[in-house]
């Protein structure tokens, strides 16, 4: 009878390390596979800038796009993936209360030297950390390339790295160390949720944007004297628009990757998670995700009939309900949306009074709706349990607001001192006879179009 | 460098597995990847600027 308890409970231990080491895979699988698919939110943008430039600076507007990818992985290997993990409590660097924080907890693991360089490569006993930061790095990727099409055809190609490595490696870690992280103070104090983040990725790179382009300056004939606007259509609607549906493609990834896989290291349990630890699946996702992209393309559709804006709306609906994608009733996250596809094109034209040029309208889109959606998550989700456990702290407009406004603050300063910086050095804006000649012939060994565009006639019948 | 383990056999390899695992060589290769991104941009910047001087 011993022999046969031993016997079974050997069989048991078995099948309870192939089910612990199933899921490690399952996590490991999970993680991975949302990197190629945000990576296709870079093919998407890749296409949507290119598209949304004219014809003499079409390459140019896609060097500096793949550029920005090419430097804000490195850059968040260096040092952005440290940052997320330091400044949870704010510039002290001090240990939050899941002791998952401070310059002590980063060092020993989010350092490419010394005893923490073991968690930054290839090590057989950690098979989460490199998909981890894998999907870090991409959403890091994501803000440089959100800011990257608000800048086209004027800017600099080097100042522009160095803007995409400050928000890809700083400002946005901040806003996620900060609003993100389970001990963030926002998430401590004040319950700030933004589980897709709408407000941590897409404001502070919407925002950083608009600060750059305050010192950029708007594209030579984009304003008349008497202030009004004009449109500078680029050459390639069609392409921009598909750019648009591959962002929205890629988004899945990202927003897949918001939630934490149970049973690994940052998890909090068996089962799926926020970032918070609030629990959530696939399901909230799919349900939410799907009418809110309905949600913005119908908005826009009403409030502009232009395949641009339209699929801009798609992209908007989803950044309005990020923020509570956990949480949202579908049918009101199609409302959410909705309303966001129908002011974008507005709050875009309202920016241009100002006589601030956004090229593709990245300020709006992703600044001002994910804002929008901050605080409406505060307004319909007070209440929510903010992290797990007894007296956790708990959604609410004011912390929304509060967490609103600290993503805009970072995002505009560190934008417009950064580039203004990088002006005072001559560093930010090509001259004005290059720019009126085209920034590819000026620097680009390539051409977009060697025979032109045009039309073929059609074959003998 | 190399095989960060004493006996050559994969039996008895664990934790970190990459080439200089333990070692300051991965430190080292860490500062070096910074410097040659630091100097691709000075050069960056150094070709770009000569190429607006022809757009003055």
């Amino acid at each position: 009878m011993e022999q046969q308890l031993a016997e079974l409970a050997a069989q048991v231990a078995a099948i309870e390390a192939k089910g612990n080491m199933t899921n490690t895979m399952f996590a490991e699988t999970y993680y991975y596979l949302t990197i190629p698919l945000m990576i296709i939110i870079h093919a998407g943008f890749l296409a949507y800038e290119m598209g949304a430039s004219r014809a003499k600076n079409a390459l140019s507007s896609g060097v500096k796009n793949i550029l920005a990818i090419a430097f804000v992985i490195p850059a968040f290997y260096f040092f952005g993936w440290w940052v997320y993990w330091a400044f949870p409590t704010g510039f002290g660097l001090t240990e939050g209360p899941n002791g998952i924080s401070g310059a002590a907890y980063a060092n020993s693991f989010a350092f490419g030297w010394g005893d923490a360089a073991a968690a930054m490569g290839p090590n057989l006993d950690d098979q989460i950390s490199g998909v981890f930061w894998g999907a870090f790095t991409l959403f890091a990727a994501t803000t440089a390339s959100i800011m990257s099409g608000a800048v086209i055809e004027r800017i600099q190609t080097v100042g522009f790295v160095i803007l995409a490595v400050i928000l890809g490696g700083f400002s946005w870690t901040l806003a996620a160390a900060w609003g993100w992280h389970a001990d963030g103070w926002l998430v401590q104090q004040w319950g700030v949720h933004d589980f897709g983040a709408a407000g941590l990725v897409h404001a502070v790179a919407g925002f950083f944007a608009l600060g750059v382009l305050i010192n950029l300056g708007p594209r030579v004939g984009k304003f008349n004297a008497d202030g009004t606007a004009n449109h500078i259509p680029g050459h390639n609607l069609p392409l921009t628009a598909m750019g648009l549906m591959l962002i929205i493609v890629g988004f899945w990834g990202f927003l897949m990757a918001c939630l934490v896989v149970g049973g690994e290291a940052w998890s909090w349990g068996a089962n799926f998670a926020t970032i918070y630890g609030t629990p959530t699946n696939l399901g909230a996702l799919s349900f939410n995700i799907l009418m809110s992209v309905a949600g913005g393309i119908i908005g826009a559709w009403l409030g502009t009939r232009d395949p641009f804006w339209m699929m801009s709306g798609a992209l908007a609906g989803i950044i309005s309900v990020a923020s509570g994608l956990d949480i949202y009733w579908p049918a009101l996250a199609f409302i959410i949306a909705f309303g966001a596809g129908l002011i974008l094109k507005p709050a875009a034209t309202f920016l241009e009074k100002f006589g601030i040029d956004d090229a593709v309208g990245a300020v709006t889109v992703h600044g001002t709706i994910g804002l929008y959606g901050m605080i409406l998550l505060g307004v319909f989700g007070s209440g929510y349990p903010a992290l797990l456990g007894e007296g956790a702290p708990t959604i609410s407009l004011v912390g929304q607001i509060v967490g609103a406004a600290v993503f805009l603050a970072i995002g505009l300063s560190t934008g417009y001192v950064s580039a203004l910086i990088l002006k005072l050095l001559g560093m930010l804006r090509v001259p004005e006879a290059a720019e009126i000649a085209g920034l590819d012939t000026v620097k680009v060994p390539a051409q977009a179009y060697p025979e032109g565009i045009a039309a073929s006639p059609p074959a003998a019948s | 460098m190399g095989y960060p383990f004493d006996t050559p056999t994969w039996d008895a390899a664990s934790g970190a597995i990459f080439m200089g695992a333990g070692g300051s060589m991965p430190g080292l290769f860490t500062m070096i990847a910074i410097a040659i991104c630091v100097l691709v941009l000075v050069l960056g910047q150094a070709k770009e600027t000569s190429k607006y001087k022809n757009h003055k």
